[in-house]
C-alpha cells in the first residue's frame, strides 16, 4: 500500500526533502562525509564500525555500509555520532543494504 | 593547543587493548559515549588507543564482555597530579594565595598608554590624571571615566577630545589636540596676510590678494603683506582668501653673563646606598640610612621595574638611590672655555626660539669685567613671514 510507482513512501519523502534544496541529513539519519583531499575524512551520524585495518575500514551508517580503502588507515577519533579518520584514502564505497544497490 | 589543553585537565590514559572482536569493543565504547583516539593498530588483535580517565573507569564492563584485556601504557594529566601531590599542603596553600593574588591583582590599574600627544606633555597629562585619581595602582572600581574626562577638558583648553576606555587593568587615554585658530581658516574665506616678524623684506611673493608691500621695505610684526579686498579699475570691489609668502632679514641681539667665581663640588669617596621597592603609589623603605646623611651630596636614583614579556609593565619597582658626599671647591675659569661656553648657550638658545631661522651671519662679543663674564651674540638671520588674518579695511 506504501508504494506507489516502483518507490516507497520513505523514499517520496526524501525526494519531497530535496526538493525544497534542505539538507537530507537534517531530517534523516543519513551519514555525512566529509574528506579532507585523500588526507582524512570526518563521518557524521555512524552507526559502528565493522571492519577495522590499515587497508580498509568499513563504517555502518543508516540503509549503507561506507567502505575506506587506503594506506596506513587510522581511526583519529571516535565516539557515539563521530568518527575521524586518518591515512590515505584511495577508494570511497558505499554499500546500499536495503535494496542491496552499489553505489561507488 | 586547546584540545590538548582540555584533554590534560581532564587526564587522559594510553592503553594497549588485545581484544579477539576489537570492532564490536569499540562500537560498545562509542556507544555509551567513551571517547577514544589515536588508534593504532599494531596487530590484528591489538590497538592502542587513549582515552580520558573517566572513560577508562567505564571500560572494564566492555572489556569483561567482549573478552578484551587492556593494559595502561601511560598516564598523564591534571588528575595525576593532583593525585601524587595531595598530601603536600603547602604547595597547594601556595597555588591558592597565586590565584588569589591574580584575581586581587586583576582589580587594579596596572598601566596607563596615553595616546594622541603630539605638541603637549605627556608627563603633565599624567601628572594631572593621576590628580584626577587615574594612576597606576588604583582600584579600577574607583575610576570613572566621564568624571575625569569632565575634569581634565575644565582645566585645559589646548584638548579638543579626551577619553578613557579601561581594558582589563589597563586603562588607555586617547586625546586629540585642540587646531591653531589660524589654521582652522577655511581655504574659500577672505582673510589677509600679516608679518608675524619684524624686518626689512627680502622677497614677497603674492599668490592671491592685494600686494601692499615691496622688497627693501621695513615691516614689523602685523603690518598686512597683502590684503584680502581686491578693487577692479572700474571701482568693483571683491574679497578673496589672499595668499602669499614673504621672507625678512631678520637681526637679534642675545646677552648672557655668568660668575667667574665658581664653586664645583668634588666628590669625597664617602658614600650611602639605600633601596626601597615602590608598589602602586606605596614605598617601602628597605634601609635604615637617614634622610640626608651628609651635608653636601649628589643623589643617583636607579629604577628597575618589573616586565612581562612583551613590555607589559608591572607597577613594582626597585628604587635603588646613591648618596655621595661632596666639598663645594673654587674652580678656576679659563677665558677661552669660557667664551665658547657662553656662545653656544646663546646659540642653542636662540635655535630653541626660532629653530626655522636661517643664520646667515653671527658675531659673538666676550668681556670679562667685575669677576662676571658677559657674553654677547648678534645674528642676521632670514626668515619666512606671512600668516593669515582675519579681513580688516
Amino acid at each position: 500500500m506504501n508504494q506507489t510507482d516502483g518507490k516507497s513512501l520513505k523514499e517520496r519523502l526524501r525526494e519531497a526533502v530535496g526538493e525544497l534544496d534542505v539538507p537530507l541529513s537534517a531530517f534523516f539519519d543519513l551519514p555525512r562525509i566529509e574528506l579532507s583531499g585523500d588526507a582524512g575524512v570526518l563521518i557524521e551520524c555512524h552507526q559502528g564500525i565493522i571492519e577495522y585495518s590499515d587497508t580498509v575500514i568499513q563504517v555502518a551508517a543508516k540503509d549503507m555500509i561506507l567502505s575506506f580503502t587506503g594506506k596506513n588507515l587510522e581511526l583519529r577519533a571516535m565516539n557515539k555520532n563521530e568518527m575521524s579518520i586518518k591515512g590515505i584514502i584511495q577508494k570511497v564505497e558505499l554499500k546500499r543494504t536495503g535494496a542491496g544497490e552499489k553505489r561507488s | 593547543m586547546i584540545l590538548g589543553m582540555i584533554h590534560f585537565v581532564r587526564g587522559w590514559v594510553r592503553l594497549k587493548i588485545t581484544s579477539p572482536g576489537m570492532e564490536r569493543f569499540l562500537n560498545l565504547c562509542a556507544a555509551r559515549n567513551i571517547d577514544f583516539w589515536d588508534v593504532r593498530r599494531v596487530s590484528p588483535d591489538t590497538i592502542l588507543a587513549t582515552v580520558s580517565v573517566r572513560g577508562f573507569f567505564e571500560l572494564h564492563p566492555f572489556a569483561r564482555r567482549t573478552m578484551s584485556r587492556i593494559r595502561v601504557i601511560r598516564k598523564r594529566g591534571a588528575p595525576f597530579l593532583v593525585r601524587r601531590y595531595r598530601r603536600r599542603w603547602g604547595l597547594w596553600a601556595g597555588a591558592l594565595l597565586c590565584a588569589a593574588a591574580i584575581w586581587a591583582a586583576t582589580g587594579f590599574v596596572w598601566t596607563i598608554d596615553v595616546t594622541g600627544c603630539e605638541t603637549i606633555s605627556e608627563a603633565e597629562l599624567r601628572v594631572q590624571l593621576a590628580e584626577c585619581g587615574l594612576e597606576p595602582g588604583v582600584a579600577l572600581k574607583s575610576i570613572r571615566p566621564d568624571r575625569i574626562k569632565n575634569e581634565i577638558m575644565s582645566v585645559r583648553d589646548d584638548l579638543s577630545f579626551f577619553a578613557v576606555n579601561l581594558k582589563g587593568t589597563k586603562a588607555e587615554v586617547i586625546v586629540s589636540e585642540r587646531e591653531n585658530d589660524a589654521r582652522i581658516l577655511l581655504k574659500t574665506e577672505p582673510c589677509d596676510i600679516v608679518s608675524d616678524k619684524t624686518g626689512v623684506l627680502s622677497k614677497v611673493e603674492v599668490y592671491e590678494g592685494n600686494k601692499l608691500v615691496k622688497e627693501g621695505q621695513t615691516i614689523h610684526a602685523g603690518d598686512k603683506i597683502a590684503s584680502g579686498i581686491m578693487r577692479s579699475s572700474q571701482g568693483d570691489v571683491w574679497q578673496v582668501h589672499a595668499r602669499a609668502q614673504a621672507e625678512v632679514r631678520t637681526w637679534y641681539t642675545l646677552e648672557t653673563v655668568m660668575d667667574l667665581s665658581l664653586r664645583a663640588p668634588r666628590k669625597t669617596g664617602a658614600k650611602r646606598t639605600r633601596m626601597a621597592l615602590i608598589i602602586g603609589e606605596r614605598r617601602l623603605n628597605l634601609y635604615l640610612v637617614e634622610n640626608a646623611p651628609f651635608t653636601w651630596y649628589d643623589k643617583t636614583v636607579k629604577k628597575k621595574s618589573l616586565e612581562l614579556p612583551g613590555g607589559f609593565e608591572l607597577p613594582v619597582c626597585l628604587v635603588c638611590e646613591t648618596l655621595e658626599e661632596t666639598q663645594p671647591e673654587e674652580v678656576a675659569v679659563v677665558e677661552e672655555k669660557c667664551s665658547s661656553l657662553l656662545e653656544e648657550r646663546l646659540r642653542e638658545a636662540f635655535v630653541r626660539s626660532a629653530p626655522e631661522a636661517q643664520i646667515v651671519s653671527t658675531n659673538f662679543v666676550f668681556q670679562m669685567e667685575n669677576g662676571m663674564a658677559r657674553g654677547i651674540l648678534n645674528l642676521e638671520c632670514l626668515e619666512l613671514t606671512g600668516v593669515e588674518a582675519a579681513l580688516t579695511p
